[in-house]
């Protein structure tokens, strides 16, 4: 599925929290939102999934409107990972996770069978198996995210949107986290994530920078996270230095004395 | 509550409980202020509902104690469920028709019903009044949900209820109507006047009711998530939620005109099956089902036999219990 956001904006009342913003996503991107505080990658990312609607400029999935969309359409696009809290949700792992098939039954009573199948394989690939019968609410918070990334994961949607999948995580999980987007992406599905961590950003195809609320810089993260811009658009003096290990840069903050 | 029950589990669990529920219905049939034997009971019984040997215990087993304990059986089935329904839809196991305002709205509705009804005629009035009343407060507290905060949202729901139930009360003492039960029964409901066609006419529209919710489980267990995040896996919250309030509303509405206001069943059944069958409403509904019709139907019984020949209400009975329950509930979610 190709993804188009043509001069997207979202206002409230008279101010304008993001936009005008062009974005082109075909099967297999792989796109990290960067930004400061506020920037309004939630709200990106929003629009971009037809969650929040455009109140000028479009975004459409092959070519159709999202926001003419039903919720149930949306659904079967696209999946979403928000801030949403699940701390106190008494619903096992298992059905957490079988909630993602909602869009894809017929009728609610039954479901069609390869439900199982995507929920397991969700189960299995961020590492829950042996948790499935655990209740939500008793769960570590790395093992709620996971959780909810599984619920994601068993949507089975061609767009995947995450906002901050890797938050909660330890950094062996970070990466098992990135495998999977990666995963993902060399499916065919396009991957769009915002993240804190520029040094994860920087291990992503395509980043974008936004400062707020408008595009700063679109590209590849050597092009896009160069010191002089981060500085500027965070506000701290950055260092962008050789990765001894990839391409992109590490990204490094002044030592803060 | 670490653990879900596995379906085999659940389907023995509601088996059994419905299993127990039709020995306690009989032998509820056989306690009152007028005590019948269990030899009786299954003459009658084998009899197809009726007794010759013996006119009186006819009479009472067919006009008084059999409608009664059906309605005790069905009142109690749908407190549960709306419980279990309100507390997925609100996020919280601190909902309850009784505690949200619900109930006393759908008090308004019946006690005009009630008092338009005339004496011998069948009595949709009222359940179509009160369930009128229900479905209106839950649209309008639909509206309120997504912008309040939950505990704002449950006290706003108990200031509603305690005003609505002064409105029934006016209504109640200023017409002054031998139509219109006693302010006593929209406080503390009671099923000792149950007649069958009382029971029709709130049957007709609980069991649509009951059916519809049951349907909506799926989507209704989603807004667990979130609003935003059911709405991000494909359940139009928007649409879904008033939908769902007002049908519950409808529900209570019915069983207010069947047996008046009974609080607390509906917070402490789902509450205490959660453990066992899940939170997942297309199980939690018919296990709460049988569960909530258990409880009436033993405080029915109780009801009636405690101070017999006086009646207590049955009300009374559940809030004596259900009170410091919902105080534990309180004090140990504070504390975890």
């Amino acid at each position: 599925m190709r993804v188009a956001a043509s001069d997207a904006c979202h206002d409230v009342g008279v101010s304008r929290l993001v936009g005008p913003i062009s974005i082109e996503l075909e099967p297999g991107s792989l796109l990290a939102i960067v930004g400061p505080n506020g920037a309004g990658k939630s709200t990106l990312l929003r629009l971009l999934g037809g969650d929040l609607h455009t109140t000028a400029g479009t975004v459409t999935f092959d070519g159709a409107d999202a926001s003419r969309m039903s919720v149930r359409d949306l659904a079967r696009r696209r999946s979403m990972l928000g801030q949403g809290q699940t701390e106190d949700v008494a619903f096992t792992v298992d059905q957490v996770i079988g909630m993602g098939r909602y869009a894809h039954r017929n009728d609610p009573l039954i479901g069609p069978v390869e439900d199982r199948a995507s929920v397991d394989a969700a189960i299995e690939n961020l590492d829950l198996v042996g948790l499935e019968n655990r209740v939500v609410a008793s769960l570590s918070g790395g093992e709620r995210q996971r959780t909810a990334l599984a619920r994601v994961l068993a949507q089975d949607a061609p767009l995947v949107l995450l906002d901050e999948p890797t938050t909660a995580l330890d950094i062996g999980h970070q990466q098992m986290v990135l495998g999977i987007m990666r995963g993902l992406a060399a499916q065919g599905r396009a991957v769009v994530a915002v993240l804190h961590d520029l040094n994860m950003a920087a291990e992503f195809d395509q980043v974008v920078l936004l400062s707020r609320g408008s595009l700063s810089a679109a590209g590849t993260a050597e092009v896009v996270l160069t010191s002089e811009r981060l500085s500027n658009v965070y506000g701290y003096p950055i260092q962008v230095v050789d990765h001894p290990l990839r391409p992109g840069g590490l990204v490094v903050p002044q030592p803060n004395v | 509550m670490i653990e879900s029950a596995t379906v085999p589990h659940v389907r023995w669990w509601i088996g059994s409980g419905f299993g127990a529920l039709l020995v306690l219905m009989v032998v509820s049939l056989m306690l009152g202020a007028y005590v019948i034997s269990p030899a009786d009971v299954v003459d009658w019984a084998t009899g197809w509902m009726s007794n010759a040997s013996n006119p009186a215990v006819d009479r009472v087993l067919w006009s008084i104690r059999l409608p009664r304990v059906l309605g005790a059986a069905i009142l109690g089935g749908a407190l549960a469920i709306v419980g279990a329904v309100l507390q997925g839809t609100y996020r919280t196991p601190l909902a309850d028709a009784h505690l949200l305002g619900y109930s006393s709205a759908a008090g308004v509705g019946a006690a005009l019903g009630f008092a338009v009804t005339r004496v011998g005629a069948f009595p949709i009035a009222p359940v179509l009044l009160a369930a009128a009343g229900g479905a209106l407060y839950g649209a309008l507290a639909s509206v309120f949900r997504s912008r309040t905060g939950r505990d704002r949202f449950i006290l706003a729901g108990v200031a509603f209820g305690f005003a609505l139930l002064a409105w029934t009360g006016l209504f109640v003492l200023i017409v002054d109507s031998p139509r219109v039960p006693t302010l006593l029964f929209f406080v503390f409901g009671t099923l000792a006047g149950t007649t069958w066609k009382i029971l029709a006419a709130a049957t007709i529209v609980l069991v649509p009711s009951a059916l519809a919710l049951w349907r909506y489980g799926p989507g209704i267990d989603l807004l667990v998530l979130g609003d935003r995040e059911a709405t991000h896996v494909g359940l139009d919250a928007t649409r879904v939620v008033p939908t769902v309030v007002a049908v519950v509303g409808v529900a209570v509405g019915a069983s207010v005109a069947l047996g008046g206001v009974v609080g607390f069943v509906g917070l402490i059944v789902p509450f205490l099956l959660r453990p066992f069958v899940g939170s997942t409403l297309r199980v939690l509904i018919p296990a709460t089902a049988v569960g909530g019709a258990i409880v009436v139907v033993v405080a029915d019984t109780l009801a009636r036999t405690v101070a017999a020949p006086s009646e207590i209400p049955l009300g009374l009975i559940t809030a004596a219990v259900g009170g410091p329950f919902l105080a534990w509930l309180l004090v140990r979610r504070r504390a975890t």
